[in-house]
């Protein structure tokens, strides 16, 4: 468990200080991230398409109440979910299990974690254009023609336009990409465990497998939390790959919550709607982190 | 200051484990013959993942040298006839000289200013109680899920307001302050983990909150400020959407807008491109294998903390 | 010992930052003090600073790039220009070619900094008045060179001219034509079916949409009667446009469309004809120099193309499609002072004229919305001729209509609908996605 108290009563600086020092980071944060979110907020209640601001029409919650009636909502959320569920079943478990296998190489470890955080380095448009070649249904898409010469003509798909293929397919690439990335947080969490414990646990006998469950993870356990909800966030606000390899998939079927509101806001220009839903990707977050947050919290006290 | 104690404890400190090597009590069974064997099959797999991750270069680097029907006929197979003119335009219309040096500085720039607006924000954060506390951290974790591209109109009228449109100054302040929100969460985290002992020593020896943060808790956080550089660098070295908003002329552009440039709408010209994202990449990457070296040691001594 | 190499580890951080810093501050001092203009390999002023000169108008565009067809029109329009009016200096500024420079636009003039001079102007941009009404500035003479329907216009008020005015041929590459025993160019859709399903059986693809689907879509509306009066109207489930599908639709049933149609981007569909793949597309004059001409066409190409009208599905026969794409305007704001509005609407003139289309043949082979006869120019290459002669056999010429409608939608209308017939749906659900997509507009 931590042994470090996290409550840290004032026992100096001034309430002054204190502004003094949240300012800077507080103001320009506001000011530069805050207030224009907050402005499409705004137009997010505004039935406004194109032309001036101030001549377009308040018409409150009209837009979120068109949300919950749009044919595509639907499929752009069960997107949303896809990724969050590739991240938290398999992502974050690779990661993990990674980071475990690399925290007990005898050598080569740093070679590797150098390697698997590459994608994390490369650009999204670099990646995209390299999986739309991947997963063409081309003769030249390297899947396909990979299947085939393995004689797996079977398994050949539409891996870009077939519907319940296509939304998987958008979604694996930013959930691969950020393995790395979790793989280094989790192996400093690793590391960042005492030998003694497991001095200890393998003086009263404990095997690796038990070492493992009782010490390892317990011990990582926030930093897993912490994990959880980054993943959940960038599961909400994730955009890039729908757009560059499919622009949204056929019939919008690829589409994430975000990238279909910028479908509407850039391409059909409904500033007003297209606000809505990416203010809708927001609450969900909001939503769905304060349950982590709680969750994690009711969990930590009961330990 | 009057004594020099609390240096010395700091000092203790950050001298600890910098790589992740297996610990001593383990090596004795990692010797065994059973753990040798254990390992040539994880290492496969580790390769193969490696393999995984290394394509996507490997593959660009093909891609930016081959013409652009070749590329739709043999999408990953070798070039036949290597283009290098591929790059002779891309490096005209990164225009070297003044792209590449804007990038470099827009992205060091806003990297330092980052790194101190939140480690400022995170240092408050993390070691002090303050009424509203909790409300102003999901202020700051509210950040997470604001995409950049719906701040593009709303920046573009501000930053004209405020006079720095089409600047480099106010390019670096714009991705500092979208960087905000991840550099807090992590340096708090981090800072979150100091020994109460060094900041009480620096108490006694007569610090203010300044003090503290200025002679303790910034040298502490060496790692985590070097993690969060990196993450910085490597993030506002490829930025598009924001720099291209907010830039004007050439004066004040990136390398990203500038290879996008070699772009078409209704013409194609996919290898050049990707000749264009391979110079933007090669620095990236570079930058990335210099830097790596103090992330490991940021996140592996900060972790030991925890 | 120890302690001291702790010692110098924590100061070398500071040092290491303030090192750091001080690369930063050498390197921006050295900046500023590199040229900032860079001199292009190109006679273009980029961004050359006004050097004591009355008046200067920005203008953003991504013509002025090297491997942009129009380049060469770009280089003699400011050449020209400037030869002619010394004190007037056009500040080009060169954007990316690609929606985002769209966005960028837009963001400017949301902020009030619009470009003097503005390329692909929207029907957006007039509503939110960032454009100037030309129609009050515009003499008899000066209207006189100009084509009228190609007028961006709304209510009467001019608030852009077209830089690009094409018709749009069907495009067939004779070399497959002739390989799978078509002896003629379809003129009527039977005709067409047949050829198709020849083609198809000689191992080619007939076509391949791409985001051209919408050119295919139009012509069949436009052969039936009352065809284009409905897209007029936003009638977006009329009959004709039920029936536009319902042909369509055996373009993917017989798969007379790569397999994987849906998942290509314009840039790989057209790369099917230049790869001789398929075996006809239509676009307008652009795509000679963009496409036809290009380095991966064949050397021999060009000879063996030949431009025709889209054969007739209804009673008004075979058919062509105007094009009036590019808009460019000019920025209100120039207004406020006259010497701007002066030099802007000069500009204009100077582009906007019968010399100016002609250059712009010879240099582009691209045509704008100025009255110039081809024939009558000089040097000019016989298959552009051919190009803008085709539309002359067909029965029906038109236009789309110039509703906000057709204005943001033109190019990308029945995609969706497209999409939705190539995963299998039957024309009904394929005009009602159309439908619901245009719904905006109702």
């Amino acid at each position: 468990m931590k042994k470090q108290q996290k409550s840290h009563y004032r026992r100096y600086g001034s309430t002054a200080s204190i502004l003094l020092f949240l300012l800077p980071g507080f103001g320009a944060y506001t000011l530069f991230m805050l207030y224009p979110s907050l402005l499409s907020l705004y137009y997010s209640l505004l039935e406004w398409q194109g032309g001036p601001v101030s001549q377009a029409p308040f018409v409150g919650f009209e837009n979120f109440r068109a949300i919950f009636a749009d044919p595509y909502l639907k499929s752009a959320l069960s997107n949303n979910v896809r990724l969050l569920f590739l991240n938290w079943t398999i992502q974050l478990p690779l990661a993990l299990m990674l980071a475990y296998i690399l925290s007990r190489l005898r050598r080569g470890a740093s070679f590797y974690r150098f390697i698997f955080y590459i994608p994390v380095v490369l650009p999204a448009a670099t990646l995209a254009l390299m999986w739309r070649f991947v997963f063409s249904g081309n003769n030249y898409g390297l899947l396909n023609n990979l299947l085939t010469r393995l004689n797996l003509d079977q398994l050949v798909r539409p891996w870009l336009s077939g519907d319940g293929i296509v939304q998987w397919t958008t979604t694996f690439p930013s959930s691969w990409v950020s393995v790395g990335f979790y793989l280094v947080i989790f192996l400093a969490a690793l590391a960042g465990i005492p030998d003694e414990f497991y001095e200890a646990a393998s003086i009263d006998g404990a095997n690796r497998l038990q070492q493992l469950i009782f010490i390892t993870l317990p011990n990582i356990r926030s930093v897993y939390i912490y994990s959880m909800i980054l993943a959940l966030q960038g599961a909400l606000g994730a955009f890039i790959y729908p757009l560059l390899m499919t622009r949204g998939g056929p019939l919008h079927l690829s589409e994430t919550l975000i990238s279909y509101s910028l479908y509407l806001l850039w391409e059909r220009k409904i500033w007003g709607y297209g606000s809505a839903m990416a203010a809708l990707s927001f609450l969900l977050g909001i939503f769905a982190t304060v349950m982590i947050w709680k969750f994690g919290r009711q969990r930590q006290i009961e330990q | 200051m009057a004594s020099t104690g609390f240096i010395d404890a700091i000092q203790k400190e950050t001298g600890k484990k910098t790589q992740i090597k297996p610990s001593k009590s383990r090596k004795e069974s990692q010797h065994s013959w059973g753990y040798r064997l254990a390992e040539v099959p994880i290492h496969m797999g580790l390769i193969f993942w490696g393999l995984v991750c290394v394509f996507p270069l490997v593959w660009i680097l093909l891609t930016s040298l081959k013409s652009t029907p070749e590329l739709y006929r043999d999408p990953f197979g070798i070039p036949e006839a290597w283009k290098w003119t591929n790059y002779r335009d891309a490096w005209v219309y990164a225009k070297m000289g003044v792209y590449f040096v804007n990038s470099i500085l827009i992205t060091l720039l806003s990297t330092v200013v980052v790194l101190f607006l939140s480690s400022t924000f995170a240092f408050v954060l993390a070691r002090f109680d303050f009424k509203l506390k909790g409300a102003v951290w999901a202020y700051v974790l509210f950040g997470f899920l604001i995409p950049h591209t719906i701040l593009l109109v709303p920046l573009a009228i501000f930053t004209r307001k405020l006079g720095i449109y089409n600047s480099l100054y106010g390019l670096a302040l714009v991705y500092a302050a979208v960087g905000i929100p991840w550099n807090t969460f992590f340096l708090r985290a981090f800072m979150e983990t100091i020994p109460d002992e060094l900041e009480e020593a620096a108490i006694l020896d007569g610090a203010g909150m300044w003090g503290v943060f200025w002679y303790v808790i910034i040298p502490l956080s060496q790692p985590a400020l070097a993690t969060m550089a990196t993450f910085h660098v490597l993030a506002s070295w490829s930025e598009y959407i924001l720099a291209l908003v907010l830039t004007g002329t050439t004066a004040s552009r990136t390398l990203p807008v500038g290879i996008s440039l070699l772009e078409g709408h209704f013409t194609s010209n996919e290898p050049g491109v990707a000749a264009g994202m391979v110079i933007t990449i090669i620095p990236a990457v570079v930058a990335f294998a210099f830097l790596q070296r103090y992330v490991i040691k940021g996140i592996t001594a900060g972790a030991i903390k925890a | 010992m120890n302690n001291k190499r702790r010692i110098s580890s924590t100061n070398l951080t500071r040092r290491d930052m303030l090192k750091l810093l001080g690369v930063g501050v050498g390197a921006s001092v050295l900046a500023s003090c590199t040229p900032k203009a860079t001199p292009t390999p190109a006679v273009l002023p980029t961004d050359a600073p006004p050097a004591a000169v009355p008046v200067s108008l920005r203008y953003q565009n991504h013509w002025t790039k090297e491997t942009d067809a129009h380049f060469k029109g770009m280089e003699w329009l400011y050449k020209d220009f400037k030869a002619k009016y010394p004190d007037i200096t056009i500040e080009n500024v060169l954007n990316p070619d690609s929606i985002e420079s769209d966005k960028k636009i837009l963001a400017d003039c949301a902020a009030g900094d619009c470009p003097d001079i503005v390329h692909d102007a929207t029907p957006e941009m007039w509503t939110a008045g960032y454009l100037l009404d030309l129609a009050p500035h515009m003499d008899a003479a000066w209207k006189g060179a100009l084509l009228e329907n190609t007028f961006y216009e709304t209510d009467g008020h001019v608030w852009a001219l077209c830089g690009e005015f094409s018709p749009m041929p069907t495009i067939w590459n004779t070399r497959i034509l002739d390989a799978a025993g078509v002896s003629a160019i379809p003129t009527t859709w039977d005709e067409m079916l047949a050829a198709c399903d020849k083609i198809k059986a000689s191992g080619k693809l007939p076509t391949s949409w791409g985001v051209g689907g919408s050119h295919k879509f139009h012509n069949l509306i436009a052969s039936q009667d009352g065809g284009m009066e409905a897209l007029a109207n936003n009638q977006f489930d009329a009959p004709q446009i039920k029936e536009a599908f319902a042909q369509l639709k055996k373009f993917v049933d017989n798969k007379w469309i790569p397999d994987n149609e849906i998942e290509l981007t314009w840039q790989q569909s057209v790369g099917m004809f230049v790869a001789e793949e398929t075996a006809f597309y239509l676009n307008g004059a652009w795509t000679l120099g963009n496409e036809i001409r290009s380095e991966g066409a064949a050397a021999d190409l060009r000879d063996n193309v030949k431009f025709a009208p889209f054969p007739g599905l209804g009673p008004n026969g075979s058919t062509v499609e105007l094009k009036t794409t590019t808009a460019i305007g000019i920025s209100k704001a120039v207004e406020k002072d006259p010497a701007r509005l002066a030099a802007a609407l000069n500009f204009f003139k100077f582009w906007f004229s019968p010399e100016g289309g002609k250059q712009w043949i010879l240099l582009t082979q691209s045509p704008m919305g100025v009255k110039v006869d081809v024939n009558s120019i000089s040097g000019v290459d016989p298959l552009l001729v051919a190009f803008l002669g085709a539309k002359d056999s067909a029965k029906t010429v038109y236009a789309l209509p110039g509703t906000q409608a057709m204005l943001e939608r033109g190019w990308d209308d029945c995609w969706t609908a497209l999409q939705a017939l190539m995963v299998g749906k039957s024309t009904d659900e394929a005009l009602a996605a159309f439908v619901l997509e245009m719904s905006k507009y109702k």
